[in-house]
């Protein structure tokens, strides 16, 4: 098999030989890199911004998608070109999308304009959105920005999910006496548990994974995110090994919530056939 | 007569209310996709002098393609860095394709020893953060003399290894799809495997193909992380980019140019296969 070859070749090994990158010192087996991690101040703030940061945004995500894609569950008139805004966001590169946030934030950006012509802001006074020490507001705008790209896949995915429920159930449900919390409490949201699952696992990933959009609104170590302190200090310090640490830290914290992920949706139990990869 | 005049008009008026709370959670989700990417754009074109002035206007007076010309000529790398990224992507694809195309057949058309293993390793693979395989994988091609070469062949082999992935989920669906008997009526027609694949099978699923091979190089050109760990006097045009848009907070008409740059390949060859992605993303299965 030739994947399986490529996989050992160019995943395996260096996946390997980042774990022993990590764990080798001057002098062999060494602990000291993981050591320095773990009593790194920005390591901490890493950790709570992230982790803030993937709750906050995942849970409004998908909770305004599931309401959306169970408000557009019907054919309406432009549904087709709904669904092609929708993929812009999906397509769109991680640079253009941190340019577009960038200057929308900055103090005589767009998204001040748009106030200012509104009427809701005074001309004098536009809002310092990135005003330094205001973490938690900093975290607010990423999550805003964050959702601009997040949201449209998280809906997809739980489209077609709402589709794949035959009607009849809820039909089935209603004749019996179900109101309509009822029924999506009972019968809609069940159906939709794998699709759900999906959704939220791949947010979750991508949400520990945030580097791009940090880095190009705030700069680096404004506001330090996993990612982010691992690239900084392997292309800007040079530190390879805290590099690597650091690598294997996001790894543990990645495989940790792809495996619950796979054990939820049963993918261990051995000769489940459904779709590819 | 009457009591039956008022239900109707009764459910009508639900019917409405329904319709009408249904496009304005539709109309406003799309304004808020659509807003910040006019802007860009917008200001993209705007001249200078225009994108400074506050509050700023919601239209440009004038259009200028000045702010391209600066962001193209501001770093003597951007211009060799877009053949590079070119490039990148077109090995890239030519991985995924052959290697992850292989698998998609065999996931297609036989039952396997060892299936539901490769399955998961293909998924867990997918989902092993970038920097955690790129770091060691950048000072492994240190050592062998192959990092940040001028032509990216480090690069497009760790693009591979995501790729790869999809490829296979991609190409398995395609070929599901192309009926099993066509095969089987040519090799009774006395072609071989091979023949029957490459004269029936491939023909048919060469749009699929297509589709999945301008998915790779979306995904290859517009990939920031791994290209910025994996290149440093030769980067594509994401990294180069990217180092560019954010050192230059608060420059709005060089961040838009440079933003807006990247994005039209991304979105232009988004259009040609939108049915694709959509499908795609809704049978993720990851």
């Amino acid at each position: 098999m030739p994947t399986l070859i490529y996989y050992i070749v160019f995943w395996a090994v260096p996946a390997f030989s980042g774990i022993k990158l990590a764990f080798t010192g001057p002098n062999g087996f060494t602990l000291q890199y993981f050591r320095d991690v773990f009593s790194d101040p920005y390591f901490y703030q890493a950790i709570w911004v992230t982790f803030i940061f993937l709750a906050v945004s995942v849970t409004a995500e998908f909770l305004l998608a599931l309401a959306v894609a169970l408000l557009i569950n019907t054919n309406f008139r432009g549904s087709s070109l709904f669904l092609f805004i929708a993929l812009i966001p999906m397509v769109l590169p991680e640079i253009s999308y941190g340019a577009m946030w960038a200057t929308g934030y900055t103090y005589h950006g767009w998204i001040n304009s748009i106030l200012v012509h509104m009427g809701v802001m005074s001309a004098q006074h536009p809002m310092m959105w990135l005003a330094f020490g205001k973490t938690a507001r900093w975290i607010g705008l990423l999550v805003l920005a964050e959702a601009w790209r997040g949201l449209p896949s998280v809906m997809i995915i739980l489209l077609a999910g709402l589709q794949g429920i035959s009607k009849e159930y809820g039909e089935a449900a209603r004749l019996f006496g179900a109101n309509r919390f009822q029924t999506l409490h009972k019968i809609t949201l069940p159906l939709l548990k794998p699709s759900i699952q999906t959704a939220l696992i791949l947010r979750a990933i991508g949400a520990v994974q945030i580097f791009v959009i940090v880095t190009v609104i705030f700069g680096y170590r404004n506001l330090p995110t996993l990612v982010e302190e691992t690239v900084y200090y392997f292309t800007q310090l040079h530190q390879r090994e805290l590099g690597a640490a650091y690598a294997l830290v996001i790894a543990a914290i990645i495989v940790t919530l792809t495996v619950i992920y796979l054990w939820l949706s049963g993918s261990f139990r051995e000769g489940r056939e459904e779709n590819v990869g | 007569m009457s009591a039956d005049n008022v239900v109707a008009i009764g459910v009508n008026w639900r019917k409405l209310a329904g319709k009408t709370i249904l496009y304005l959670a539709v109309a406003g989700l799309a304004c808020f996709i659509l807003v910040p990417v006019y802007f860009l754009f917008m200001l993209s074109f705007m001249p200078k002098a225009e994108a400074y002035t506050w509050p700023l206007s919601l239209y440009p007076h004038h259009v200028t393609l000045e702010n391209y010309r600066f962001f193209l000529l501001i770093n003597p790398k951007i211009l060799p860095s877009i053949v590079r990224s070119v490039e990148v992507a077109l090995v890239t694809i030519a991985i995924a394709l052959s290697i992850g195309g292989m698998a998609g057949y065999a996931f297609a058309r036989f039952r396997f020893r060892g299936r539901n293993a490769l399955k998961l390793s293909v998924l867990f693979v997918r989902m092993y953060p970038a920097v955690a395989l790129t770091i060691p994988m950048a000072v492994m091609f240190m050592r062998f003399g192959m990092y940040d070469t001028p032509f990216p062949i480090a690069l497009a082999l760790n693009y591979g290894v995501g790729n790869i992935g999809l490829t296979i989920w991609i190409t398995a669906s395609i070929f599901m799809g192309i009926s099993v008997e066509m095969e089987e009526q040519a090799m009774v027609l006395g072609m071989s495997r091979v023949g029957a694949f490459l004269h029936i099978t491939l023909p048919l699923a060469a749009p699929g193909l297509a589709a999945a091979a301008i998915y790779t190089f979306i995904g290859a050109w517009n990939e920031t992380v791994i290209a910025t760990i994996m290149t440093q006097s030769n980067p594509t045009l994401a990294a180069v980019t990217y180092h560019t848009v954010a050192d230059a907070a608060g420059s709005i008409h060089l961040q838009s140019a440079g933003g807006a740059f990247m994005a039209f390949p991304a979105l232009i060859f988004a259009f040609f296969i939108k049915r694709y992605i959509i499908q795609m993303w809704g049978g993720v299965r990851i």
